[in-house]
């Protein structure tokens, strides 16, 4: 019998994979990505590869010097976005002799939302794992004495769980990788009053961090890192004795974190601090509690930036 | 708001329904084995926060790679309704396929704001996928038929593989149109939606009322073999780190709009009429609005169903071609239906649907002339697909 046509031969058409949005490389000149270095169409807003702000490069070049990046890193509910945010605030008010402009509208977006957040007794949202909801800040800083020199700096708010889910599989966020890989400096935020209260869980989280920063860097092993990494024991308040000495409460309580910054890494320090002054707690309508921050009482912000900034 | 089953992340590993143990149903043919897993923020003994706080035993690492990658955290559906629901819909590196649930929990643990988000994902293998028609929505409502309406509390400690049901609403059942979709109107927007799936370009498709429905009616209006490779998600906002070749959402804020900015995305607001497109597969596409307009989505889910080996504009013409000779030779006068008769006698087709229709083309034929004494055996008059 005759056939109506012949049969189909050709393979069955496949859609191109569809890990991000398309790559843009083969098109020439467009915007380079600060962070992945993938080339995006100028019109562009976020890199199609890590959902970075491309306002960035474009603030970059308009002052034709390369900004330095500082990350901080911790776990979920540590407080990294408050920390960020009432730093900058500080700075914006030239607190310790600095003096801090932003680049760009977006950079005071993180700050804005803490301290009116805070001033409106409640603690901010989270901060949600997809990249493109984070917070950016590109600030221009410098110290006014003794020696006057203006850094820019690029310190990005990341998810806790972003940072635990790649820190648990390298690779699953290439932003994460590839910001650490770039940064000139790190702040790590572990939680002082868990620790103190006896859970292990600060400890595991801020070593498997290091550990992850270790072998991303990949220093062989007689060598050391050499990034100035800042342990920063946030909510101190709960246990005041982290301000007298930091350093003893960390190999004291985080001995695991204790351990492996003095093997593996060369430029350490240890700080404390607090935002929150006093805090209450209230019974919300489903029958969990409600944290309430009653007034700020800001402590031991800006020392660990001004020492990472003096490492630089 | 869709009118979808009530579906709940939840269900304890020991129980699928609230107050019966859960009992493993033989798998056979009116079943399908899936691994499942739960993607939540749950305070637990070795994390907190947005995670995966459960998973079958045959979830690969890679494809938990994936997961938390694409799963919804903080904030990300479009509608803060606690009833709302979240589908995506995306094909893993490994082969399998993902079919992710995400609803409303309680307030999530930290108290920060906002609802806890809990994403149910089921894995399917080609075949398992295809048993369900490449159809996201069909593999949701049987996940809501196996786990049912119980929120999760905590995370289980272990998870049992899911047994999801073929029966829920099979292909081939009679099938009516959800009420937040016309006939009368969306004839057009459903062949726009086929062009741009069939042509695997990027779309988002905004303010619409029921996303879910219209992410289904899309995927039904393409033909399956075209359905596994797309991702889709309906309900949640737009990210970079799930992109999506269609995305349907219920509101949007302003934020997609940065999100997409530069990268050829097309967006189309739903209230609005679909802007005009051209596309090498006009000839099925008309056949969409047709039959939609007409009423006959039975007619269009069967016959998209079954087409699984046509792939090109070309296939498909040609299946057009022989449903629309289908329909006319029922109407046709005698002379016509004798010109349609000599067409196709001794022919077959290039697949198994071309000569079922040829087939039910000269029985039609046949059984209204009376034509005696013919190799081609007589049938009933059948539906159209």
């Amino acid at each position: 019998m005759e056939r109506l046509t012949t049969p189909p031969d050709e393979p069955t058409l496949r859609y191109p994979e569809l890990n991000t949005y398309t790559s843009f490389s083969h098109l020439g000149p467009g915007t380079r990505c600060l962070i992945c270095e993938t080339n995006n169409p100028s019109d562009a807003a976020l890199c199609g590869e890590c959902s970075a702000p491309l306002s960035i490069v474009h603030d970059s070049l308009a002052q034709e010097r390369e900004p330095q990046i500082v990350s901080i890193v911790g776990e979920s509910n540590v407080g990294k976005t408050v920390y960020l945010g009432v730093l900058l605030d500080m700075l914006s008010q030239r607190a310790g002799n600095f003096e801090a402009i932003p680049k760009g509208a977006y950079s005071v977006d993180v700050q804005q939302t803490v301290i009116s957040h805070l001033a409106n007794r409640s603690f901010p949202p989270k901060t949600p794992m997809e990249a493109n909801e984070w917070y950016w800040a590109y600030y221009q800083i410098r110290r006014r004495r003794p020696d006057p020199m203006w850094i820019d700096l690029v310190m990005p708010d990341m998810a806790g769980e972003s940072l635990a889910a790649e820190v648990a599989s390298p690779a699953t966020f290439k932003i994460i990788r590839n910001l650490l890989t770039l940064s000139r400096g790190t702040i790590l935020l572990v939680d002082a009053a868990m620790a103190a209260n006896g859970s292990a869980q600060p400890d595991f989280f801020a070593l498997k961090m290091m550990s992850y920063i270790d072998t991303m860097l990949q220093a062989k092993r007689d060598e050391r890192i050499t990034i100035p990494t800042a342990v920063l024991l946030c909510k101190s308040d709960y246990c005041p004795e982290c301000f007298d000495d930091p350093r003893q409460f960390v190999e004291a309580n985080l001995n695991r974190l204790w351990n492996m910054c003095e093997s593996r890494f060369e430029n350490v320090e240890y700080f404390a601090c607090s935002v929150v002054g006093s805090l209450g707690f209230a019974a919300g309508d489903e029958e969990h509690i409600v944290p309430i921050p009653l007034h700020m009482a800001p402590q031991g912000i800006l020392e660990p930036f001004e020492w990472i900034l003096s490492q630089l | 708001m869709d009118s979808q089953p009530a579906l709940s992340v939840g269900g304890a590993a020991a129980s699928s329904r609230a107050g019966r143990p859960h009992q493993q149903a033989p798998c056979g043919d009116q079943t399908v084995t899936a691994e499942q897993v739960i993607f939540a923020s749950l305070p637990g003994i070795m994390g907190r926060g947005y995670r995966i706080v459960a998973a079958s035993a045959g979830v690969r690492a890679q494809e938990k790679a994936e997961i938390n990658r694409r799963s919804p955290s903080h904030a990300s559906m479009c509608d803060e309704d606690p009833q709302s629901v979240g589908l995506s819909a995306y094909p893993l590196a490994t082969g399998r396929y993902a079919v992710a649930c995400s609803t409303y929990g309680p307030v999530e643990y930290s108290a920060r704001g906002g609802r806890r988000i809990d994403t149910r994902i089921a894995l399917l293998d080609a075949g398992s996928y295809r048993r369900f028609d490449c159809n996201p929505l069909r593999v949701y409502r049987a996940v809501a038929d196996a786990v049912g309406p119980e929120p999760i509390t905590k995370a289980p400690t272990s998870l049992p593989r899911l047994v999801l049901a073929l029966r829920s609403s099979r292909t081939g059942d009679a099938v009516t149109l959800p009420p937040c979709l016309d006939a009368a109107t969306d004839d057009a927007r459903m062949a726009y939606l086929g062009s741009i799936l069939l042509a695997g370009e990027r779309l988002i498709v905004r303010h619409v009322d029921a996303p879910l429905s219209l992410l289904e009616w899309a995927v039904l209006s393409i033909p399956i073999s075209r359905r596994p490779g797309l991702t889709l998600s309906a309900g949640l906002k737009v990210s970079p780190s799930r992109p999506s070749h269609l995305a349907v959402l219920s509101r949007d804020a302003g934020e997609t709009e940065r999100a997409i900015a530069g990268h050829h995305v097309r967006v189309y607001d739903g209230n609005d009429p679909p802007p005009p497109y051209t596309s090498p597969y006009g000839d099925w596409l008309d056949l969409v609005r047709t039959w939609w307009a007409a009423g006959r989505f039975t007619d269009l889910t069967r016959l998209s169903s079954r087409l699984d080996a046509h792939a090109d504009p070309h296939d498909l013409s040609r299946v057009v071609c022989l449903v629309r000779d289908l329909d006319r030779v029922r109407q046709a006068d005698p002379s016509e239906r004798a010109a349609i008769f000599d067409r196709y006698r001794g022919r077959v087709g290039a697949t198994d649907l071309e000569t079922d229709l040829i087939g039910r083309i000269l029985a039609v034929t046949q059984s209204a002339a009376g034509t005696k004494g013919t190799s081609v055996r007589e049938k009933a008059p059948a539906p159209a697909s």
